[in-house]
């Protein structure tokens, strides 16, 4: 990947605070985001993950330093972590598609149903749904509405099946190898982070700027302020 | 005996159709108790008309449906627009409740302090069988607005109903849709006011969507059960109210429970 390295974002001492009274949630970020990549963000609670995100996403400003966008035209699609999605209306899977997806896409429907385990639950209603199920569906959608060059996911695994999980991580190689797309994601499931991601962002006190084959002893403990053997038992890196 | 109740039925029936058409939205958004406060912005809406047409000596429908609707718009805008920046914030119901008791004490002491002749029981509860032709008219139109509404932004208020800050929304586009449905609540409610009173209001607004979202199979027929349920409870309201000679507006909201207690449970 190291010999064709096409600039998309630059993040130059990037610092955010909500408020001025406020400690800075980040401080002199700096870093790249390239075409075609997929990028891990991975931190504790609290360290500005989604933040980033919304400052990728020109949802916030940064309170100093500056993002340039190489191509100022360039698309973004974001998944959120949170949903506020009325589940309470009795929308069938169906009739989701129906007004939530345009009807011309880049992808064809069936396809991605049938990757993301949805096929079978079409006439559904949303609410009879499992969270993991909701996740799914919310993840087509975003793939399917979207022409985005970079797609932003938060959290996606929470609340998915292992198979799921493994669907999803696919999908995503998929969206880089066959479209050329980059591909930014936080989670915490950090086997399924080092094995998807070409680089590994980590947000805390420090900020550390891996490639994924630094990740090592080293970085986790400092991470997650516990020691590598208990990450070790919970991840099975 | 039925002439006389021609008028008043075909505005009845033609106001549960509309509050049918309301009634999942305001259930779904969680505006029921936004409805009541709008419903009791419109008691004092009725009583600054009564004592207008009193004291400048008119006694045109119009006049006093356009001077309630003026009051209770207004309220509804404010209301409206608390909704929209405070959601995030904490109290913002308090807020609600706090309008809710001061418009209802407003009235009230402009009702003692006015001295209005009118009585406070078919203020309160409604008195249909003083519907005319205008009345009639009235609600044929309203039916007509907020059915093209729904026919013509059909496809955007399912995005609006399901999350407004969708993606699939611009902020215009949400935001119109969010003040459009105000006004449709304050001008239906004060249509309302005349069928069954400030206090019986929400009944026809929250009754039929809670059913039609509990028992619903499709977003269609989430409108179709919630208008169904509306009409004939209503229709059963009118019967009885006929028959034993019961208060209009009180025997529609009995038979809507009776009706909800008995589908739910079916």
């Amino acid at each position: 990947m190291t010999e064709q390295l096409t600039p998309l974002i630059s993040v130059n001492n990037v610092s955010f605070r909500y408020n001025e009274e406020d400690d800075f949630l980040l401080k002199d970020l700096s870093f790249t985001i390239y075409k075609n990549e997929i990028l891990g963000i991975v931190g504790e609670n609290g360290t500005g993950k989604s933040t980033l995100f919304s400052l990728l996403n020109l949802d916030l400003s940064p309170t100093s330093g500056e993002i340039v966008y190489e191509n100022p035209e360039l698309e973004m699609a974001q998944l959120l972590q949170k949903n506020n999605f009325n589940f309470n209306i009795p929308l069938t899977v169906e009739d989701f598609f129906l007004y939530f997806v345009p009807q011309k896409t880049n992808w064809g429907q069936e396809e991605i149903l049938e990757i993301l385990q949805l096929t079978k639950t079409k006439k559904q209603k949303l609410s009879d749904l499992s969270f993991g199920q909701k996740r799914r569906l919310f993840m087509a959608r975003t793939l399917l509405t979207s022409k985005a060059d970079i797609y932003l996911f938060d959290e996606p695994l929470t609340g998915i099946d292992r198979a799921g999980q493994d669907q999803f991580l696919e999908l995503i190689t998929i969206l880089k190898e066959k479209f050329g797309k980059t591909i930014i994601f936080i989670e915490h499931n950090l086997s399924a982070l080092l094995r998807q991601s070409d680089r590994v962002l980590c947000l805390g006190p420090k900020v550390h700027w891996h490639p994924k084959k630094d990740f090592t002893q080293k970085i986790l403990p400092h991470l997650y302020s516990c020691d590598y053997e208990h990450i070790l038992l919970h991840e099975k890196l | 005996m039925l002439s006389f109740y021609l008028y008043p039925l075909g505005t009845a029936i033609i106001l549960s159709l509309i509050a049918g058409l309301l009634s999942p939205v305001v259930v779904s958004k969680h505006y029921a108790f936004l409805g009541e406060a709008i419903s009791h912005s419109t008691l004092l809406g009725l009583i600054i008309a009564s004592y207008c047409s009193t004291k400048f000596q008119f006694s045109s429908e119009l006049a006093n449906f356009f001077i309630t609707l003026l009051i209770t718009t207004l309220s509804t805008f404010f209301l409206a627009r608390a909704e929209r920046v405070q959601r995030n914030h904490d109290f913002s119901d308090g807020h609600i409740g706090i309008f809710l008791t001061a418009t209802l004490t407003l009235s009230f002491i402009l009702y003692q302090f006015l001295n209005l002749k009118q009585d406070l029981f078919s203020l309160l509860f409604g008195d249909i069988t003083l519907s005319g032709k205008t009345d009639f008219y009235l609600a044929l139109f309203l039916l007509f607005i907020v059915f093209a509404v729904f026919i013509l932004f059909f496809a955007r208020w399912i995005i609006y109903l399901c999350d407004e800050n969708d993606s699939a929304l611009s902020k215009k586009e949400s935001s119109f849709l969010h003040y459009l449905l105000f006004f449709l609540l304050s001008i239906s409610i004060v249509s309302f006011v005349r069928l069954c009173g400030p206090f019986l209001v929400n009944a026809f607004l929250i009754i039929p969507g809670t059913y039609a979202l509990k028992k619903a199979k499709g977003i269609k027929n989430l409108f179709i059960r919630s208008v169904l349920f509306s009409f004939f409870a209503t229709l059963c309201g009118l019967i009885f109210s006929l028959y034993f000679d019961f208060s209009v507006g009180l025997s529609i909201a009995s038979c809507q429970l009776i009706f909800y207690i008995f589908l739910c449970m079916v």
